[in-house]
């Protein structure tokens, strides 16, 4: 083929370009350190390395979540231990004052510091956080959840449950509603709850009730009345005959399904009484126990309240160490997220990497060999339009 | 003797034609177009001696023009081609950088955004996390006005060019009917060697004309070049050139139209049938990628501002009110064209996201019945309804309500997503009007005996006037319950159960009295159920018929946009090849080799030289001649 002059000088000229737009190209990913500068580099690394930096950035809000989450749960922690301390000690003090060797004196005395504990229990019931959103107070976080009415304790909260996004689809409740926590707890057994007539005159006290067969209990109100210190009859609050039987001391009386733990002798005409259980907030709890023991009355019935008002606290302290395991439960949950989830960004951070990032050993010796081929480039050019037949004329 | 000279002096006057010949070649050797011209000899008729005949000299029989048609015609398709790829790989390369950017990625735009939402579900009942959110749904609103405001001006730098590459077209046009003049005018007879320099010239005109629009020509019997352009539109014919003219679309105004102005007078829009160089680079960009973008950026708009809005209205702000609208758009646009002549008029709006289609439509009316197309591909689209308020057209997701007669042949345009990103705005101002909580709670009564629990309850109608009011759920027995003292009910444990907008089940065995209460969740600023709804909208399929995300729909557009640039990148690279190709392909005929050149210089130089020295010799034998007879 011809070649004319002008098409001599514009193939060089085009190597030049492509080689210099080559250099460049490799130059750009040198300086920036990435692989892919524009989606064109590689269309669908592109989007996913835009993808991967959005799950990091999501990732990151997990852990922020997962570090709120434990705040709060912490703080709710701490308030459990408290509130398990202060029952625990309650308890000790109802066993105290159940004691038939107190006086009135001395049960006063533990009336005073029962007093204390109620005051403490209220002050952790209305634990807030540092911003003041009080913890036991459900969604109604701005509003305190418990106070003082008329000798009783109300309840002002809701009983949401707020929950914090810890990874992907799964959730941490990051509070307890008061409600659950300390209002709806049922007394007695959690089935029925036992109490002896105040005008009784026998020495019968009282023990546990339980439940022998689910089955057969009917919850109603039974009225277990002594005809005389060796018979006894229930009935039920339509005043029918459950049951008529002969007692002796330390017997229990059985019925539909349960058993009730009698001591002592009661005398012909007490009546003690099994209701279904009701919620009763452990304020009351430890309101009736102080009551209990400030009453001055006479032994025996000191010792059929405060007994029974123990099964109330032992139903307070079990919700409590409930919520309380419940709580450690979750914390536990969110160390493994928080795990997980730095696993996963380990593992993204790294494929990120592979897509995004440049191999700078290839690169540096790519670059190399660009140069070495513009340079032989212009080399080649110079010399050759150097030829010219006119230089020999 | 004096034919001795008279052969010499032959010589001598054409080897200094071929001399000049040469030297205009060595001196248009860099002229761009330039067809390198040579001399060609001929030998002058014999006179008869005797039997035999001598010869009588050297004539210049012409001066040709050596070129190659076919390979000129090759390189002015190539050149086309390439303009058109390169026009359109530039401005491709525009959107893919304005993707590439860090700072205007939308998918971490949007991640922050739900970050934020994330931050609010932290800590519901604080201000400053719902100022953030606040904050983050503003760049989220520039982030989507500035891909609009970028594609628009990228939008408007095409309309500019497009309307500047016509002006050239019109300038070279006319040139070339001015050149067909000026052919026409030099008097040289049908067949013969035509001006040179005009035909260069005419050359350099259609070879720049076709880096503007593919042409295709016609040489005609008299010298003269006839151009035609698009669908065979004649642009020059013979002397007489016909005038484009880049006007405001038939539908969008901001859309430009090219036209072709004939002798008389009437216009006809030829938009669609150019292609090749500059202006097919640049319309082929427009239809291709630009379009699309713009309403696949609308359409994330749309899902975004429409599912983020439904959600925000199913929850309670601060005050506790219903949450309002969070973000505002107009997904409306509506183009009759010009032509129209009845009195209809479209509205259009979004009715079902997740069947939304990133294209325009065409909405054409036959007399009978409306018709509908893709505007991008064409693809016809099936229309339910009639058009009424009451029951609007369905189609993709649309909604089309027709007012007013349309006449046969009445066209609308519908483009209800391009310009939706540049009308998002952010609808809240105040932190407390955030809707982070539900707007219903539920409680468990606290007498309740048995140990059924109540779910935290949920919006099924946000709409019922009763939502926020009071619901008890009274059982009358273990199976049975009541709704605010009204009706028995059989129960089933884990079940639905929907009254007054709201949605709850119950669990577990409950007792006869035991009570469960829905209410109003005014005071629940702790409650974060609606701002984990509202973080959770990027996980939500709501594209594509609910198969697409936002996040996969962005990292759709950053794939398509970024291998669409790939390809017209690689086309171009290609064709620039091919253009290489075709320009060595003509030059190698028609260029100058300055070598060669440099060997007719020596070579003309010598015969001149021997001419001359013919000359000289009649001279000696004259000289001779006039010494033998001297006396």
């Amino acid at each position: 083929m011809r070649v004319s002059s002008n098409t001599l000088r514009q193939v060089f000229l085009n190597a030049l370009e492509m080689a210099q737009r080559q250099i460049v190209e490799t130059q750009t990913q040198v300086s920036t350190g990435l692989r892919i500068n524009q989606p064109s580099d590689d269309p669908i690394d592109a989007a996913r390395i835009r993808e991967l930096e959005a799950s990091l950035s999501r990732l990151d809000q997990y852990q922020a979540n997962g570090v709120i989450a434990r705040n709060r749960l912490s703080l709710e922690e701490e308030a459990l231990v408290g509130v398990v301390e202060h029952l625990q000690r309650v308890r000790e003090l109802a066993v105290q004052g159940n004691n038939a060797t107190q006086g009135l004196e001395s049960r006063r005395a533990i009336a005073a510091e029962l007093g204390e504990r109620l005051d403490g229990l209220l002050s952790l019931a209305n634990s807030a956080d540092s911003a003041g959103r009080y913890l036991f107070s459900g969604f109604a976080e701005n509003t305190q959840p418990f106070a003082r009415s008329g000798g009783s304790v109300v309840y002002n909260g809701d009983q949401g449950q707020r929950s914090l996004q810890v990874s992907d689809g799964r959730f941490i409740a990051v509070n307890d509603p008061g409600s659950e926590l300390f209002q709806r707890i049922p007394n007695g057994n959690g089935t029925f709850a036992l109490a002896a007539a105040p005008a009784n005159t026998g020495e019968g006290v009282l023990g546990a009730g339980t439940v022998t067969d689910p089955a057969a209990y009917v919850a109603d109100t039974y009225t277990i009345t002594f005809l005389t210190p060796a018979n006894y009859e229930v009935r039920d609050s339509g005043g029918g005959l459950v049951v008529a039987a002969t007692y002796a001391d330390g017997d229990t009386i059985g019925f539909l399904g349960t058993e009730i733990q009698l001591d002592g002798q009661p005398a012909a005409g007490d009546v003690f009484t099994s209701t279904p259980s009701t919620s009763q907030d452990v304020f009351t709890t430890v309101q009736n126990l102080i009551t209990a023991l400030e009453s001055g009355a006479d032994d025996t019935l000191v010792q059929n309240n405060v007994g029974q008002t123990l099964q109330d606290i032992d139903q307070a302290l079990g919700r409590a160490i409930e919520v309380r395991t419940d709580v450690g439960g979750r914390l536990g949950s969110l160390d493994g997220e928080a795990g997980l989830n730095e696993g996963f960004t380990v593992q993204l951070t790294e494929t990120l990497s592979e897509i995004r990032d440049l191999d700078y050993a290839e690169a540096i010796s790519r670059l190399s060999q660009q140069l070495v081929g513009l340079e032989a480039a212009q080399q080649t050019f110079a010399r050759v339009q150097g030829l010219s037949l006119f230089r020999f004329l | 003797m004096t034919d001795l000279l008279k052969i010499g002096l032959s010589a001598l006057l054409a080897q200094q034609r071929a001399l000049g010949a040469t030297s205009n070649n060595i001196a248009n050797a860099n002229t761009p177009g330039y067809a390198r011209q040579r001399v060609e000899f001929g030998e002058r008729a014999a006179e008869r001696i005797g039997n035999g005949f001598v010869g009588t000299g050297v004539d210049i029989v012409s001066v040709r023009r050596i070129t190659d048609d076919i390979a000129a015609r090759q390189l002015h398709t190539a050149a086309s081609s390439f303009t058109r790829s390169d026009v359109f790989a530039g401005l491709a390369a525009g959107i893919d950088n304005l993707l590439a950017a860090d700072e205007t990625g939308l998918n971490i735009t949007l991640q922050n955004f739900v970050n934020a939402g994330q931050d609010l579900a932290d800590d519901p009942a604080g201000i400053p996390a719902r100022q953030v959110l606040l904050s983050e749904g503003r760049n989220l609103v520039s982030r989507f006005q500035m891909f609009d405001r970028r594609l628009g001006e990228i939008g408007n730098e095409t309309s500019t060019r497009i309307r500047a590459a016509v002006t050239e077209i019109n300038g070279l046009g006319e040139s070339i009917a001015t050149v067909n003049q000026q052919l026409l005018a030099s008097g040289v007879p049908p067949g013969a060697q035509l001006p040179p320099d005009l035909l260069d010239q005419r050359d350099r005109l259609l070879g720049r004309l076709a880096e503007l629009v593919r042409v295709e020509t016609a040489e005609q019997r008299d010298g003269t070049l006839s151009v035609f352009i698009g669908s065979g539109q004649a642009l020059v014919l013979g002397t007489t050139s016909s005038s484009l003219m880049a006007g405001p679309g038939e539908f969008n105004p901001a859309q430009t139209d090219i036209a072709i102005v004939g002798s008389g007078g009437a216009a006809v829009t030829i938009t669609q049938f150019l292609s090749g160089g500059e202006l097919g680079g640049l319309l082929d960009f427009r239809r291709e990628m630009l379009d699309p973008a713009r309403a696949d950026v609308g359409r994330m708009a749309v899902g975004l501002t429409e599912t983020f809005n439904q959600i925000h209205r199913e929850g309670m702000d601060l005050n506790a009110q219903l949450g309002g609208d969070f973000f505002s758009l107009s997904a409306s646009q509506v183009f009759p064209s010009r032509n129209n002549t009845g009195a209809a008029t479209v509205s259009v709006s979004v009715a079902d996201i997740a069947l939304l289609q990133p294209t325009a439509y065409r909405f054409n009316f036959d007399g009978a019945v409306f018709q509908m197309f893709r505007a991008d591909d064409g693809t016809p689209v099936t229309l339910s309804g009639s058009g009424s308020v009451a029951d609007p057209y369905l189609a993709d997701g649309l909604s089309i309500v027709v007012n007013g007669a349309a006449a046969a042949g009445d066209r609308f345009l519908l483009d209800p997503l391009s310009d939706a990103p540049g009308t998002m705005n952010l609808l809240l101002n105040d932190a407390a009007q955030v809707a982070a909580a539900a707007p219903i709670r539920s409680r468990v009564a606290v007498a309740n005996v048995g140990d059924a629990t109540i779910s935290p309850g949920e919006v099924a109608d946000v709409t019922d006037p009763n939502l926020l009011a009071t619901t008890t759920i009274a059982f009358l027995d273990p199976n049975t319950y009541s709704i605010n003292g009204a009706g028995a009910f059989a129960y089933t444990s884990g079940g639905d159960i929907v009254v007054n907008g709201s949605r709850v089940q119950i669990s577990g065995t409950p007792v006869a009295g035991d009570q469960f209460i829905i209410e109003s969740n005014a005071g629940g600023v702790g409650d974060n159920r609606n701002a984990l709804r509202l973080s959770g909208v990027l996980d939500l399929g709501i594209l594509d018929g609910g198969g697409t995300n936002l996040q996969a729909s962005v990292g759709q557009l950053i794939s398509s946009v970024g291998s669409q640039t790939a390809e017209v990148m690689n086309q171009r690279d290609a064709q620039g090849l091919l253009l290489q190709q075709a320009e060595q392909a003509l030059d190698s005929v028609r260029g100058v080799n300055l070598d060669e050149e440099a060997a007719n210089l020596l070579r003309h130089e010598q015969m001149y030289q021997a001419a001359a020295q013919t000359i000289s010799v009649a001279d000696t034998l004259f000289q001779s001649l006039l010494l033998a007879v001297r006396r």
